[in-house]
């Protein structure tokens, strides 16, 4: 059983971070270790510094650092997943943009999903939107959720999900936003109609440059499956799709300011979030 | 079909959207014309999201306009420019290497170690030059990154190179720079040479030390524990050391360590607020189980609060122990839910 020093796990944290914006405390240490494991097993190595030197230095293409990341990520998708960030949205970003629209007569409001997966998401985001803005039934609003996988678009405008997925709901939202029938939970037609699915591949420029005059964007631990020049493309359209004012999330995990500079970071509570100014 | 003239001409669109859409147009039109004319609008472009999007643009341009233009930006007194330009040159690959060195031979020490930078991201067998001039230049600054480079790029041909570079009247910088480099590339003879020219570990001056020890961790022998294990309780090293021990332990896994260690080891584990530095002591603890104080040692850290201290335990005892400790661990795990310490003993607990 190998084992890292503190410095190859100082390296190998430190590369993670600036390549794929995953932070990894020393509490971690072995949830890498066993990552890493899998991998030096896959590429024939004894030798925790051969791995380090070759993701360090001798990984010029970003295929083993992305084979790791296929580890080290979870692609589970859940409801109200990262909280803290959607708390930021509700009580900060949201209440603003909307003021300000409110006082400049607009009744319009427009959120992009993009990567929706099976559109947990996006109706969370119905939730929040609900929630915090009663008054949106009255307004122009409205949720785009896209995803280049069709199966996924099909499941996720069924809007039927296991207590999986559900499971961070609070209790009252999910009586209040949910009907269920035996272990399934299927979101109130009122909420699923704000959202809008349609397949869109975040890699066609084309494509990407009809996305227009959003006020939020939320892409969140969808990037980290991109290259780096995938990645800052992605974000350069995401720039041009956001009104000025508007927000963007990516995951708790990957950084807007990683990626571009385009953005302004702006504290908001506790969290910092990225504005278009 | 992109109209490249019309894209150059909105390039000055007083709307920054149609600006970005048409340096990205005019990247994937892929002609030098459109290079040209994203170079010449970067110093006038005020939105940083387009400066952006030109450098993404000239990225996909091949023409060598592209690197040329890009050398000229390193003097630029804006970072961003400077940044992008460097990662652009480095994307350019090999293709650069003559542009480098005319820009090495005709450029002052900021631009010199620039040039040494984009060398060492270029990983390509063509840079020996650049190396070797740099490792000459009367800056030192140059010469350090040129040995960093080195070092992390582990251009073995260079060791000599470094090994001459170690005196004991050597700048500070450039002496820890020169082990770090030597660690990285990893040669046991550049042990020995290393005690030849600068004496040994506990001789060095203590700004040194730390990056002796990491050059004994990557191209020590069992023979140099002794060494190391009389760092562990220094101040300001015993990091340094047992990340060594670490190392040395994962190269020679029947490394033999000496007994002394077991108290600093265990003082470690009781004191350190790093979660990894814990976990990292309990599992050379592991070595020392012959001592019967290490065993309890090791069995009341299964029960330690930090989860990584839980987990080396785990290890070090099944690595270390036998049938005895085997049901030490089942019975001391009977209450564990932690799901990465289970895994680290083997599988969930049966009765």
């Amino acid at each position: 059983m190998m084992q890292l020093s503190g410095n190859q796990f100082d390296k190998l944290s430190q590369q993670i971070y600036a390549r794929l914006g995953l932070l990894f405390e020393d509490k971690k240490a072995y949830f890498l270790q066993k990552r890493i494991e899998k991998r030096m097993g896959v590429l024939g190595l004894q030798d925790p510094g051969e791995y380090v030197f070759l993701l360090c230095y001798g990984d010029s293409e970003g295929k083993e650092m992305q084979a790791l990341a296929n580890l080290i990520t979870t692609n589970e998708t859940y409801m109200f997943r990262e909280y803290e960030q959607l708390e930021a949205f509700a009580n900060h970003c949201l209440p603003e943009v909307l003021s300000l629209k409110q006082s400049r007569g607009e009744q319009t409001l427009r959120i992009w999903s993009a990567g929706c997966s099976s559109g947990e998401e996006a109706y969370t985001l119905a939730i929040i939107l609900q929630e915090v803005f009663p008054q949106s039934q009255y307004w122009n609003c409205e949720i785009v959720a896209n995803d280049i996988d069709e199966n996924m678009l099909a499941q996720a405008s069924r809007a039927r999900y296991w207590w999986r997925s559900v499971r961070d709901v609070p209790a009252e939202y999910l009586e209040k936003y949910f009907v269920r029938e035996d272990d399934a939970y299927t979101v109130r037609p009122k909420t699923a109609s704000l959202v809008k699915f349609a397949h869109l591949n975040l890699s066609d420029r084309m494509a990407m440059r009809s996305m227009r005059n959003f006020d939020f964007i939320f892409c969140r631990n969808v990037l980290i499956y991109f290259d780096d020049r995938s990645r800052k493309s992605a974000v350069d359209h995401f720039y041009n799709s956001l009104n000025r004012g508007g927000y963007i999330f990516l995951g708790h995990s990957e950084s807007v300011g990683r990626i571009t500079s385009a953005f302004k970071l702006k504290r908001v509570g506790t969290h910092l979030v990225y504005a278009k100014e | 079909m992109v109209d490249l003239h019309e894209c150059i001409e909105k390039l000055s669109s007083e709307h920054e959207a149609d600006r970005i859409y048409a340096a990205e147009d005019i990247g994937y039109a892929n002609e030098a014309s459109g290079a040209r004319a994203l170079l010449a609008r970067l110093p006038e472009e005020p939105s940083r999201a387009v400066r952006e999007a030109i450098f993404g643009a000239l990225l996909q341009i091949e023409d060598e306009s592209v690197i040329s233009g890009a050398l000229a930006l390193l003097d630029s007194d804006d970072s961003f420019l400077r940044n992008q330009a460097l990662e652009v040159l480095r994307a350019r690959g090999g293709k650069t290497l003559p542009h480098l060195e005319r820009a090495f031979a005709e450029g002052n020490n900021d631009r010199r170690k620039f040039v040494v930078d984009i060398a060492a991201k270029l990983g390509d067998p063509g840079t020996s030059v650049i190396y070797e001039r740099a490792l000459k230049d009367p800056d030192l600054n140059v010469v350090i990154t040129a040995v960093e480079s080195i070092g992390n790029a582990r251009q073995v041909q260079f060791r000599v190179h470094l090994e001459r570079l170690l005196s004991p009247d050597g700048h500070p910088m450039l002496l820890g720079a020169c082990l770090e480099a030597l660690a990285q590339i990893g040669e046991p003879a550049s042990v020995e040479t290393v005690r030849g020219r600068l004496g040994h570990l506990g001789s060095v001056p203590g700004y040194l030390q730390p990056s002796y020890l990491r050059l004994l961790g990557a191209c020590g022998c069992p023979a140099d524990v002794d060494e190391v294990a009389s760092m562990i309780g220094s101040e300001g090293v015993g990091t340094a050391a047992l990340n060594t021990l670490t190392s040395l332990r994962n190269r020679y896994p029947d490394l033999t360590l000496p007994e002394r260690l077991a108290g600093p080891l265990q003082d470690v584990v009781a004191q350190s607020p790093s979660a990894l530095l814990g976990y990292e002591a309990v599992r050379l603890l592991g070595g020392l189980l012959r001592d019967r104080a290490v065993l309890d040692f090791l069995e009341a850290c299964l029960e330690h609060t930090e989860k990584a201290v839980r987990i080396g335990a785990v290890q070090a005892l099944r690595e270390g122990g036998n049938g005895q400790t085997e049901a030490v661990l089942r019975q001391r795990l009977a209450h564990e839910t932690d799901e990465e310490v289970l895994q680290a003993w083997g599988g969930k607990i049966t009765e």
